[in-house]
């Protein structure tokens, strides 16, 4: 049976910089003998783990899935992987969108514990606008990607998540 | 003794607490009424339950989840928090539906009979102290009583009062001073409607989506003919919004069109661009 494509993506909850990258392909191709992934960002570079030269990161055939350490923050990213031959060539590619966003998630929630533990942090009249603020970023980041298949915009509204989340001795 | 709620149950309560303060908020009826809740209260609600939740779906034993939800539970107050749980238990909570009418067969009633005093007909009379409303699937701690348009309080020695003993039948109703003859009297309470069907409707994960700034709809595509009647609730940015099924310029309100799953903001009103649209729903 020929092969079928797919792969799956998540980012890891224990370790949230580590992509977890599954290939779920159905069938066969006995030509494939290697697998390329490529992290594309929202500038059109490629994010790739420190030391490596290339745009893509080897993927070996033998094993069904790689972990990649290379999220340094929240990225809403366009992964492609590549299914190539002995020569070189793409025989089989699938392309999707995903975004990544434990950090954003996680301080979010951090807020909430800070205010579980101390309600009268609420009374800060930046805490709660700022807080509401970073709820709806991150939704606006899963909107783009689940709506628009869009990185441009969700790593905008993750860029902005960042920013108030690295100067949060301000803003919460 | 009073069990400990799990995870879910609190965020079960928390979302029908949600929805009921929403529902009443335009009307500043129950929920709304006598501070129980303002709009700010039902916008860190809708925060708080949407943080728990996230954190519940990733890592239900996550080690500040029951710290977490615990605060969520607390955000209910204790009295609104205690009638959701009345509501969901009361209606298993479940909302049924007749599959081939879409009737709701088994979810909430808001019955509010008003009745003068010595009236014809009338169930009162001119100095009566006590007053019992039968019904069924009554869901107890959800009676306001008014007189003459305004809302008594409840056990208070010092002006005209009253007391309520609940029964899932009945509410027997003692006030401490008798009826006076031609006083309008309304009884608002919130019931569990009739289990006839076996079609069960849930509530789907919530719908978010940020217009551009300049539009004056918004369109999700889940919603296609979604009755108006599942629409639980909506938020435009942190401004909760009423659907209705007409267009409107009551900016408190939103058009909403079964046949799109569209909601058309009030005539006059557009997006402004960094709002988020929120949408509660159930199938």
């Amino acid at each position: 049976m020929a092969l079928t494509p797919s792969f799956t993506v998540s980012q890891s909850f224990s370790t949230p910089s580590v992509l977890n990258i599954v290939d779920t392909s159905t069938g066969s191709d006995p030509t494939i003998t290697q697998r390329r992934v490529y992290l594309q960002k929202a500038d059109g570079t490629y994010l790739v783990p420190t030391g490596t030269t290339t745009d893509y990161i080897a993927w070996s055939y033998g094993v069904s899935f790689i972990n990649i350490d290379v999220l340094d923050q929240d990225y809403a990213l366009q992964i492609t992987v590549e299914w190539l031959n002995v020569s070189n060539v793409v025989v089989e590619t699938v392309q999707d969108t995903y975004r990544f966003d434990l950090e954003s998630q996680f301080f979010s929630y951090g807020l909430l514990e800070d205010v579980s533990t101390d309600n009268t942090i609420i009374a800060d009249a930046n805490f709660l606008p700022n807080a509401y603020w970073l709820d709806t970023l991150i939704q606006g980041a899963s909107n783009a990607i689940t709506y628009g298949s869009n990185i441009q915009t969700a790593q905008a509204c993750l860029d902005k998540a960042k920013y108030l989340i690295d100067n949060a001795n301000f803003n919460f | 003794m009073a069990s400990i709620k799990s995870i879910s149950d609190i965020l079960d309560i928390a979302k029908v607490c949600l929805w009921l303060s929403l529902r009443d908020m335009d009307k500043q009826r129950l929920f709304a009424k006598n501070g129980a809740f303002k709009p700010q209260d039902v916008n860190i609600l809708k925060w708080a339950t949407r943080r728990v939740e996230w954190m519940h779906t990733k890592n239900p034993n996550y080690s500040t989840l029951r710290k977490t939800a615990n605060y969520l539970y607390s955000l209910c107050g204790a009295k609104n928090a205690a009638i959701a749980e009345n509501i969901l238990q009361e209606i298993g909570g479940q909302v049924i539906y007749d599959n081939n009418t879409g009737q709701l067969l088994n979810g909430l009633l808001f019955p509010d009979p008003e009745y003068v005093v010595g009236g014809t007909g009338s169930p009162l009379s001119d100095g009566d102290t006590e007053f019992t409303i039968t019904d069924s699937r009554i869901i107890a701690g959800t009676l306001k009583v008014y007189a003459d348009g305004k809302l008594m309080p409840l056990d208070v020695v010092d002006q005209f009062s009253y007391s309520a003993i609940y029964a899932p039948t009945s509410i027997h109703i003692n006030f401490n001073q008798g009826l006076v003859g031609g006083q309008v009297m309304r009884f608002e309470y919130i019931k569990g409607g009739q289990v006839q069907g076996s079609v069960t409707k849930s509530t789907q994960p919530t719908l978010y989506h940020t217009p551009s700034y300049g539009e004056t709809f918004v369109v999700f595509p889940e919603l296609v003919n979604i009755p108006l009647e599942d629409i639980l609730y909506v938020f435009v940015g942190i401004a909760p919004k009423r659907p209705i099924g007409a267009a409107t310029s009551d900016m408190n309100r939103i058009q909403y069109t079964s046949s799109t799953g569209r909601f058309d903001l009030a005539s006059g009103d557009i997006f402004t661009g960094d709002q988020e649209v929120a949408v509660s729903y159930m199938v």
